[in-house]
C-alpha cells in the first residue's frame, strides 16, 4: 500500500496525457490542424492603396474589416516605396499584402469580405485582389526528414542510455521525447493555435533542454546510488529526491522563456503572438514531461527491476550471505 | 582550482579588460580604416524577413491549370536554387494557382541590392530546353527537313552546377536516364553539328564536338564567371514544371509584418527601429539576459559581475562564429534558440556557484569548496553538452528552411557553454580569488566563525535545550 502515493502520479499523469491524445486526433480528423503562412496555411489577398493614403488608418481599417467579418488575420506586410534596386520606378500606389488564417474562402464570404474593406477604405472593389490558398514550398518529405532527424536523435539517446545507465534509461529517453512531441502537437491541435516554423523550432531545442535536464538526473542519481548502495530507498524515492534538486537550475530556462513569451505577446501582429503562445505550450509540456513524466517512468521501472533482483536473491541462500556481508561491510563507515 | 598570486592577477585582470574592450569594439562599434569600413560583427548580421522585411519578387503563374502537385515541385526547386546561392532563409511560396513570391532577407555583407534584385529577376527567364533544330528558323522556314527533337529541363534534366577542370570552369548539366537517349538523338540528328539552347525566348548555338561519346551530361563552356552564375541559375529555374512570368514580375523591397502603428520605410536602417517585431523581440532578449544577471547579483553578489563578463565573452564568440557562417539569418526562431541557449548558459554556473556554496557551508575551505565543485560538474556538464552539440548537427543536417539557422545556432551556443563553463568561469573565478577579501564577497559567503564562537553557540544551544 505505501507505494500507492508514489504510482499514483504517474497512472494519473499518463491518462491526462492519453485522454489528451485520444481527444486531439477526434479534432485532428474533423477539423484538421491550424498551420501558419511559413507551413503553407492560410490565405493571401493583397489591397492596393494610393501612395498618398495614411497606412496606419488603412492597416486599421483591414483589421476592422477582417473583424466584422469574423475573419482572423495573421500579419501584415506593406510593400515599399523604395527605389533601392535596378530600375526600379516610384509607384504612386503600394500594397498592402494580408495574410490571414482561413483556407478555402468561398465567393461569398470573399465578396463579403472585399466589400467591407473597400468600404472602410473607401475604395473600388477592383483593388482588392481575390483571396487564395497559400501553397507552401515546404514539400512532406521536408516535414519527414524532419521528424527523421528527431528519431535518430532518440535512437542516439537511447543508446547513450542504454551503456551510461540502464535500458531503462535509454527507454525513458525515447518516451520523453515522443510524450514531449506528440503531447504538444496534441495541444496546439486542441487549443487551435495555428504551427509554424518558430513552434517547431521551439519545441525542438525545448525538448533537447529536457534531454539535458534528464542526464543531469540520472548523473546524480547515479553517483547518490553508488553512495548509498546500503541504504534501503527504492530507485524511484531517490530518482524524485535528487530530481529536486537536479533541475533547480533549469528554472533559468523555464523562466527565461515564460519572460520571453509575455514580452512577445505585446508584439501587435498575430502570427508573433500566436507563436509566443505555442512557445508557452511548448513550456509547459515539457515541464510536465521532464518533472513527471521521464523520472516516474524510470523510477517505476526501476523500482520493479529493484524488487525482482530482491526477489531472486532472496531464493539464493549462498548468494545472500555475501551480499548481506558486502552490505554490513559498505555500512561500517557509515557508523 | 589554484589562485594565481597577486601580481599575476592583476596583469591577468588587465589583460582580460583589454580583450574585453577589442572584443566590444570589433561586435558593435563600426570602425573606419583608411581602405574602408569595418561595420562590426553585430551589424554583419543578416536578419531574416519575418523581422525586418526584405525584398521580393512576386511573379505571374503562366502555365495553364497547374497542378498544386507541380507547383509545389515548382516552388521547392526555386527554394533550393536561393538555398544554395547562400540564401538559407528564403521564403518561397504560391498564392492559389496564379502567382509566386520569393521573399529575400535585406542584402549584408559583401551582398548588394543589385545582386539581389539580378537574382530575383533571373527568376522567369523561361522554360530550359535542348533541341537539334533552331526555334527561330524552324518556325519560319518550312524547307527545314530535320524532325525536331526537344529535351525539356523539367521532364529530363537531373541536376545543373558549375564545376572546376585545371582552372576551366564550366556548367555541366546531368541529364536522367531517358534524357541521356534523348541528348544523343539530338546529337545524332543535329544538322551542321550544331544543337540549340533555349531559355524562354532565348536561344543559344551550341557546337558538338565530333569527339563526345558520353551523354549522360552536356558541358557549356567558354563564358565570363558573372554571366556563368546567372546561366546556371536561370537554367536550373528553367526547369520547373510550372512557368513563370518574369517580364512583368514585380521586384520591390517590403516592410517587416507591420503592426497598424508602423510606417514602411525606404530606408533599410530605419526599417530595423520601425519593426515592432524586431524591437520587442531584441528587448524582451535583452530584458531575459538581464533579468538572469539580477538573480546572480542577488544571490550570489559580486559574482554577477563573472557571470556578466562571462556572458559578453560568449556573446563575442557567437558573433564572430555566426559571421563565418555567411548564409545564418536570424530570425524569430534563432532569437527564441537565443533565449534558451544563453539561459542554459546562465543555468550550469548557477549550478556550478551553487555547489560552491553548498561545499563551503558544510565546512570545506573555498579553494576546497572550488575544486570539488569543478570536478563534480566537469563530467555532467561535458556529457550534456555534447549530447546538444551533436544532436543540433543532427537537426542541422535534416532540418529545411529556418530550422536548420535554429540548429546551427543552437550548436553553437552549446559549445559556447561548454567552453565558458569549462574555461572562462573558472579562469574569470582564479583571478577574483587571488585578490584579499575578494574571495568570499565573490560568492556572498558569510564570514566562517572561529573556534571560540563555536564554543560559545554550543554552550548556548545546551543551555536553551
Amino acid at each position: 500500500m505505501k507505494k500507492l502515493p508514489k504510482k499514483y502520479p504517474l497512472l494519473v499523469s499518463l491518462i491526462v496525457s492519453c485522454v489528451l491524445i485520444i481527444g486531439s486526433i477526434f479534432v485532428l480528423a474533423f477539423c484538421g490542424i491550424n498551420l501558419n503562412s511559413s507551413l503553407g496555411g492560410g490565405s493571401q489577398f493583397e489591397v492596393v492603396i494610393s501612395d498618398k493614403a495614411d497606412q496606419k488608418t488603412c492597416v486599421q481599417g483591414i483589421k476592422t474589416a477582417l473583424k466584422s467579418s469574423g475573419i482572423v488575420y495573421d500579419s501584415f506586410t506593406v510593400e515599399d516605396n523604395s527605389s533601392a534596386g535596378e530600375g526600379i520606378d516610384d509607384y504612386s500606389q503600394r500594397k498592402i499584402v494580408v495574410n490571414i488564417q482561413a483556407t478555402n474562402v468561398s465567393d461569398e464570404k470573399e465578396l463579403e469580405i472585399r466589400t467591407a474593406i473597400s468600404e472602410k477604405l473607401e475604395i473600388s472593389i477592383d483593388k482588392i485582389s481575390s483571396i487564395e490558398n497559400i501553397i507552401s514550398s515546404i514539400k512532406s518529405k521536408d516535414i519527414l526528414l524532419f521528424g527523421l532527424g528527431i528519431g535518430i536523435i532518440a535512437v542516439c539517446l537511447f543508446i547513450f542510455g542504454f551503456f551510461r545507465y540502464n535500458v531503462f534509461g535509454g527507454l525513458s529517453f525515447i518516451i520523453a521525447i515522443l510524450h514531449n512531441l506528440i503531447l504538444f502537437l496534441s495541444l496546439v491541435i486542441l487549443t487551435r493555435i495555428p504551427l509554424g516554423l518558430v513552434s517547431l523550432a521551439g519545441i525542438s531545442i525545448l525538448t533537447l533542454v529536457m534531454v539535458a535536464c534528464l542526464v543531469s538526473v540520472y548523473e546524480k542519481n547515479k553517483v547518490e546510488s553508488e553512495m548509498h548502495l546500503a541504504e534501503k530507498e527504492t530507485p524511484s524515492s531517490r530518482l524524485i529526491r535528487v530530481e529536486e534538486k537536479a533541475v533547480i537550475p533549469y528554472a533559468f530556462v523555464a523562466m527565461a522563456v515564460l519572460v520571453f513569451s509575455i514580452l512577445l505577446v505585446f508584439v501587435p501582429v498575430n502570427n508573433v503572438l500566436f507563436s509566443a503562445l505555442s512557445l508557452i505550450i511548448a513550456l509547459v509540456v515539457t515541464a510536465y514531461t521532464t518533472l513527471i513524466i521521464a523520472p516516474a517512468v524510470y523510477g517505476y521501472f526501476m523500482d520493479i527491476r529493484q524488487t525482482n533482483i530482491n526477489a531472486t536473491l532472496s531464493r539464493n541462500d549462498t548468494v545472500n550471505k555475501v551480499i548481506k556481508k558486502k552490505i554490513a561491510k559498505a555500512k561500517k563507515p557509515l557508523k | 582550482m589554484k589562485k594565481f598570486n597577486k601580481s599575476t592577477a592583476v596583469i591577468l585582470s588587465i589583460l582580460m579588460f583589454v580583450v574585453f574592450a577589442i572584443g566590444f569594439v570589433f561586435s558593435f562599434v563600426p570602425i573606419q580604416f583608411s581602405k574602408g569600413k569595418f561595420v562590426s560583427l553585430s551589424k554583419t548580421l543578416n536578419i531574416s524577413t519575418d523581422l525586418v522585411g526584405g525584398l521580393y519578387g512576386e511573379y505571374d503563374i503562366t502555365t495553364e491549370n497547374a497542378s498544386q502537385k507541380d507547383i509545389v515541385s515548382s516552388i521547392s526547386l526555386i527554394r533550393s536554387v536561393f538555398e544554395e546561392d547562400g540564401y538559407k532563409n528564403v521564403n518561397v511560396y504560391a498564392v492559389g494557382n496564379k502567382k509566386v513570391r520569393i521573399e529575400l532577407s535585406f542584402p549584408n555583407g559583401d551582398e548588394t541590392f543589385a545582386t539581389s534584385y539580378s537574382k530575383l529577376k533571373n527568376v522567369g527567364a523561361g522554360a530550359f530546353s535542348l533541341s537539334n533544330v533552331n526555334p527561330s528558323s524552324s518556325s519560319s522556314s518550312s524547307s527545314s527537313t530535320t524532325t525536331p527533337i526537344t529535351l525539356t529541363g523539367a521532364d529530363y534534366v537531373k541536376k545543373v552546377k558549375v564545376s572546376t577542370n585545371n582552372d576551366a570552369k564550366y556548367i555541366s548539366i546531368i541529364f536522367n536516364e531517358e534524357g541521356e537517349k534523348l541528348y544523343e538523338e539530338i546529337c545524332a540528328t543535329a544538322s551542321s553539328s550544331t544543337i540549340y539552347l533555349i531559355l524562354g525566348d532565348y536561344s543559344q548555338d551550341i557546337p558538338i564536338s565530333s569527339t563526345v561519346d558520353d551523354y549522360s551530361e552536356l558541358t557549356l563552356q567558354g563564358i565570363d564567371w558573372e554571366n556563368m552564375i546567372a546561366l546556371e541559375q536561370k537554367i536550373k529555374l528553367g526547369c520547373t514544371k510550372i512557368e513563370l512570368d518574369g517580364t512583368n514580375a514585380n521586384v520591390n523591397t517590403m516592410s517587416a509584418t507591420l503592426s497598424a502603428g508602423e510606417a514602411a520605410s525606404s530606408s533599410v536602417e530605419k526599417s530595423f527601429y520601425s519593426s515592432t517585431t524586431f524591437v520587442v523581440s531584441f528587448s524582451a532578449l535583452l530584458i531575459v539576459l538581464a533579468l538572469m544577471l539580477a538573480i546572480f547579483a542577488i544571490k550570489f553578489g559580486f559574482f554577477a559581475v563573472v557571470v556578466f563578463v562571462s556572458m559578453m565573452f560568449s556573446t563575442y564568440l557567437y558573433l564572430f562564429i555566426v559571421w563565418l557562417v555567411p548564409s545564418f539569418e536570424l530570425g524569430l526562431s534563432v532569437i527564441v534558440s537565443l533565449v534558451i541557449g544563453s539561459s542554459l548558459i546562465y543555468s550550469y554556473v548557477y549550478k556550478f556557484v551553487q555547489n560552491v556554496k553548498d561545499e563551503y557551508n558544510q565546512g570545506k575551505s573555498l579553494q576546497a569548496a572550488l575544486e570539488s565543485s569543478y570536478k563534480k560538474s566537469i563530467l555532467g556538464e561535458v556529457i550534456t553538452n555534447a549530447i546538444l552539440f551533436f544532436s543540433s548537427l543532427i537537426l542541422m543536417a535534416l532540418s529545411f528552411s529556418e530550422l536548420s539557422s535554429v540548429a546551427v545556432s543552437f550548436a553553437i551556443l552549446s559549445a559556447i557553454s561548454l567552453f565558458t563553463n569549462l574555461c572562462v568561469v573558472p579562469f574569470l573565478v582564479k583571478i577574483g580569488i587571488s585578490f584579499k577579501g575578494l574571495d568570499r564577497k565573490l560568492f556572498l559567503l558569510p564570514k566562517r566563525k572561529n573556534l571560540d564562537e563555536l564554543v560559545f553557540d554550543a554552550e548556548n544551544a545546551k543551555e536553551e535545550n
